[in-house]
């Protein structure tokens, strides 16, 4: 009995309750958290100044994490430079996509190479680099709507990694997304799912930053590995560039 | 010195030897019986039968002898034979089933305890009787394999396992010879073979012969049951959540016959979440014997259906800070296999073998988990788009046959020939605007030839076995050797081999919420996956009613491949070239004892194992440890016979936590809108070190009861319908629930880490069978 009465009680102070963390694991080769900026900027070719943007935030070790803590950095100072000028990029609140860094006059200029150089007290300095590509050669008169298929034809450029189709209605829109090898790419996009008439047509051109940054994958799995896929050096996050055609459908 | 003279005396006398062989059958059913020990009286020879119930006994020198049958469960039995130099092939010997207290749980016990039987070096094999006697191993054939001391789970809530350290997609699973792939129902995370249809369940865990290729750690071979001759036997058991039963009967046509099926649904998550579900599996097998052949002819079909959105749950659970959200999968898988094996006699020193079967398995799976919020402290859209789209299908039309030849008296030659024919469909999006589709058609063509030779207490295999797959590469030879010397009551056995796999699957561990099938992928134009295998071990008596099996092994893993899901945009879309090249090992210890003691039966195991790998690419090809990588694992299958008609049984795991890369550090993750000029954010933790932390270790306790009905309804409804037994069965799971055994751990803000369980309660079931 007395042996039947130890064993509960080592049983009751050895059980995890529903409320307790439960037991932990045990690190069994060390590994630092490293600081740093986390960032993507994207130069933005579609022929209007200021587009192009930056949203500039830092990592966070897990167990600072609050309901209400804050990871967008406000005193970074952002630059991008070409060989013949330096652009700055400030902080501001924008309407449409919250707190960035902008410069209302800067516009990219198609195949320049722009450094990035990204600074925050206390953090490390960021750096990147990118080649603008030059906005897609869509061959509008190849344009064919058939049987519900949207074909349209676009000549190849070598420093395009990926595009993504966009055709739009009054409604709704539909996206394509191919990877370029270089080549003409005819490119065809189911409208069954289009809502009206198509109206619009759009076509983005990656550089490889990010279209690489786009298409890397992210898990919702706790305690599973990824390589982090980052196009910049000293921190996280991507510095890319997009260009844009744009075409209304009659 | 006495086993010099026994050598020599051997020696001398092969010439003039013979050779003795036939199939051993039960005779009531007329079903063939394993692992039945023949002895020859007088002289130190002997055999027992294989998965065919077939046995062999070679160089029987030249005199009168008495042929002693033996088996548990049934009655010995005795036959006279004369050798005087030819061949003797004596068709079918039938034994008569023995009436012994407590026979299924004396056959558990005793099932390891076939001394002449010549089993592979590693090989872990269970009588099915295991399976309807501890019903906390639900009748499934997977949890059972689990208690096998060379096989490691590093998921909970996935059928998949290691086994010594390599790859669950390096498996094989085989029905009646038929390979099956994804052999598990994803609605139970069981195995899609229904238990009352099995006859054996045989595990090879690595060091086996030249006549087993095409996978590197393990083949699971699971022999169905053959029929009855004169009556119609069965047992089936009806449960709120579906049927499950099987019928066994003499063939209209000739032969004897056997059909099972299985069909559950989980009715609360039909009607509580309006969830659509169900699965389903159905063996069919017909055999029969003309002169010397004996034919079969084996079916089998499963289907899993689940329709999940756990939206629709939403009726019950609002959540008005979302601005939208949807999670849940939708998986339809489809397995087929049916084919046609013959076994000749064709003269009493030579059997040959050919088997044509269809294998098919399909499935699409679709993982979604999507939500907007808006947070209103960073101004921005929070967003997650999580999609993971599988489309993977193979079928394999395989013929083959073989020749064994006993005509050298001390030896044993075996010849073979293999060949595949594939179709690889593979349509894999990791989100839902990306996606590859490979079609492409390969063939295996392999040989083997192998030599069993029989030197006085000494036994040793040499074999090859070769393989091109697909027609444009190369040869690839695969050398393998054995051999168990007898000393005394023991045997010490070694193993050394060479394995090749021309399939590999994408381990998706680390991108879908739980990975419980293989996606398959040919290997063509690159390096086969390649394994070697060190083996040694001893095994032998402890008592009279108790084995012991110890084995060490090592495994080079010099070839083996990832799918590197995080490289850039052209590899994912084009996902034959994510496969990243790396290489690894595994070694280890096991202890097994098994046997009987007193009221006990069962068998107890413990292993000491380490694997490990390195890829390039992951941590600059720095080596880590595997997933499946569990340092310590014990583990024991106990039954004890209470009285004549219960039976309380136990099965209990104490392992070491599995390895998993612990956060340290996160960032959010942007998405670029480009028709919005927009991004969106989630948050992603990232760790530079894979598998840098150890879970804790588990605990598993579950227990049993089996009693035989002799009075109540239960009783009274199988007598009704006429049935021979009845039986009830309560199983109590996850008994030690007060101590936890976390699978996942979340943070959560202001609290902290949390270790999630799959259960915090412990899970009772009861259930109810009859027999006829």
């Amino acid at each position: 009995m007395k042996k039947i009465l130890i064993l509960i009680l080592i049983a009751l102070i050895s059980c995890d309750l529903p409320q307790d963390p439960g037991p932990m694991p045990t690190e069994i080769i060390q590994s630092d958290y490293i600081p740093g900026l986390n960032i993507i900027g994207v130069l933005r070719n579609d022929g209007i100044p200021g587009t192009s943007f930056f949203r500039v935030e830092r990592s966070w070790e897990t167990e600072e994490a609050t309901m209400e803590f804050i990871v967008t950095v406000e005193n970074a100072t952002v630059t991008i430079a070409s060989d013949s000028s330096i652009w700055v990029f400030t902080f501001t609140i924008d309407s449409l996509r919250g707190e960035i860094y902008a410069n209302p006059d800067f516009s990219p200029a198609e195949q320049v190479n722009y450094q990035l150089i990204a600074n925050a007290p206390g953090l490390p300095e960021l750096t990147g680099e990118v080649i603008v590509p030059a906005v897609p050669a869509v061959d509008i008169s190849s344009i064919l709507i058939e049987n519900n298929i949207f074909q349209v034809s676009i000549a190849g450029q070598a420093e395009i990694e990926m595009y993504d189709i966009v055709v739009i209605s009054d409604f709704n829109s539909i996206t394509k997304r191919y990877l370029s090898n270089g080549d003409t790419l005819i490119a065809k996009v189911n409208l069954s799912n289009l809502i009206g008439e198509p109206m619009g047509l759009a076509v983005y051109a990656y550089e490889t930053n990010l279209a690489q940054y786009q298409t890397s994958t992210t898990t919702i799995k706790p305690q599973t590995y990824h390589e982090a896929v980052n196009t910049v050096l000293g921190g996280y996050g991507c510095f890319g560039a997009v260009s844009v055609f744009t075409f209304t459908i009659n | 010195m006495k086993k010099l003279i026994l050598i020599l005396w051997f020696s001398v006398h092969l010439l003039e030897a013979a050779n003795v062989s036939g199939y051993v059958a039960d005779q009531e059913s007329g079903e063939t019986i394993i692992g039945v020990n023949i002895m020859v009286t007088g002289i130190d020879l002997g055999a027992a039968t294989d998965r065919n119930g077939f046995f062999t006994i070679t160089g029987i020198p030249a005199g009168g002898y008495q042929l002693r049958f033996s088996h548990i469960a049934y009655e010995n039995q005795q036959m006279d034979v004369e050798i005087a130099g030819d061949d003797i092939y004596l068709a079918t010997v039938k034994l008569v089933s023995a009436t012994i207290k407590g026979e299924s749980v004396t056959v558990t016990g005793n099932r390891g305890k076939i001394i002449k039987r010549d089993m592979d070096i590693a090989s872990f094999e269970v009588d099915p009787v295991v399976l309807r006697e501890v019903p906390t191993l639900g009748r499934d054939v997977f949890r059972l394999v689990q208690f096998s001391p060379s096989t490691t789970v590093s998921d909970p809530i996935s059928p998949l396992y290691y086994v010594r350290g390599s790859d669950p997609g390096e498996n094989l699973v085989q029905l009646d010879g038929m390979t099956i792939y994804n052999p598990q129902h994803m609605l139970s995370l069981q195995a899609i073979f229904n238990p009352y249809a099995i006859k054996n369940i045989e595990m090879l865990v690595g060091g086996y012969d030249a006549e087993f290729g095409g996978r590197n750690s393990s083949i699971l071979y699971i022999s169905s049951r053959e029929g009855h001759q004169d009556q119609v036997k069965g047992e089936f058991k009806p449960s709120t959540s579906g049927f499950k039963g099987a019928v066994e009967f003499p063939a209209p046509i000739g032969g004897t016959a056997m059909l099972s099926g299985r069909i559950m649904t989980s009715l609360l998550n039909r009607v509580l979440m309006n969830m659509p579900n169900y699965m389903g599996d159905f063996n069919g097998a017909w055999q029969n014997t003309i002169g010397n052949t004996k034919m079969r002819l084996s079916t089998f079909f499963a289907r899993d259906y689940m329709d999940y959105d756990f939206h629709r749950f939403s009726i019950y659970f609002t959540q008005p800070y979302m601005k939208d959200y949807s999670f849940g999968f939708l998986s339809d898988a489809t397995n087929l296999a049916a084919g046609i094996k013959t076994r000749t006699i064709i003269t009493p020193s030579l059997v040959g073998e050919s088997h044509v079967y269809f294998s098919r398995f399909s499935v699409e799976n679709n993982n979604f988990f999507s939500f907007s919020a808006y947070d209103s402290i960073q101004d921005i859209d929070v967003v997650l788009k999580y999609n993971t789209k599988i489309i993977n299908r193979i079928s394999d039309f395989t013929a083959k046959a073989n020749l064994t030849y006993l005509g050298f008296r001390n030896q044993t030659l075996k010849l073979g020939i293999e060949n595949s024919n594939y179709n690889f469909y593979n349509d894999a999006g990791i989100f839902s605007d990306k996606s590859s589709i490979t079609d492409v058609n390969s063939a295996l063509l392999s040989f083997y030839f192998q030599d069993k030779v029989e030197l006085g207490p000494a036994l040793i295999k040499l074999g090859f076995r070769e393989a091109r797959f697909h027609r444009d590469s190369k040869w690839r030879i695969e050398p393998r050797a054995s051999m168990a010397i007898k000393l005394g009551n023991s045997k010490l056995k070694a193993a050394w081999g060479r394995y090749h796999q021309f399939i590999t699957t994408m381990n998706t561990q680390d991108v879908e919420i739980s990975q419980y099938l293989d996606y398959y992928f040919p290997l063509r134009n690159v390096q086969p996956l390649t394994s070697i295998h060190y083996i040694l071990g001893m095994e032998g008596r402890l008592s009279h009613k108790l084995d012991y099996t110890v084995t060490a092994y090592y495994k080079d893993l010099p070839v083996l491949y990832r799918f590197d899901y995080n490289s850039n945009a052209s590899s994912i879309f084009s996902y034959g070239t994510a496969l990243e090249q790396g290489s690894g090992q595994a070694h280890g210890a096991e202890l097994m004892i098994r046997g009987d003691w007193n009221r006990f039966s069962g068998w107890t195991s413990y292993s000491w194992s380490r694997s490990t790998r390195s890829y390039p690419t992951i941590q600059n090809g720095q080596e880590f440890l595997y997933d499946g990588d569990q340092t310590h694992n014990l583990k024991a299958v106990l039954l004890y016979k209470l009285t004549e008609d219960i039976t309380a049984s136990s099965t209990v795991k104490f392992s070491s936590g599995f390895p998993r890369t612990w956060e340290i550090g996160n960032y959010n993750h942007y998405t670029y809108d480009p028709l919005t000029n927009t991004v969106g954010v989630f948050p992603e933790p990232y760790t530079p070190v894979k598998n840098n932390y150890r879970y804790p270790a588990r605990l598993e306790l579950d227990i049993g009861w089996k009693k035989k009905l002799r009075s109540g309804f239960g009783y009274y409804l199988a007598e009704y319908i006429g049935s021979d037994e009845s039986y009830f069965t309560l199983s109590i799971s996850n008994l030690l629930f007060l101590r936890r055994n976390p699978y996942m751990y979340i943070y959560i803000p202001e609290y902290g880490y949390y270790g999630y369980d799959i259960a915090y309660f412990p899970m009772v079931s009861a259930g109810y069978s009859i027999k006829f």
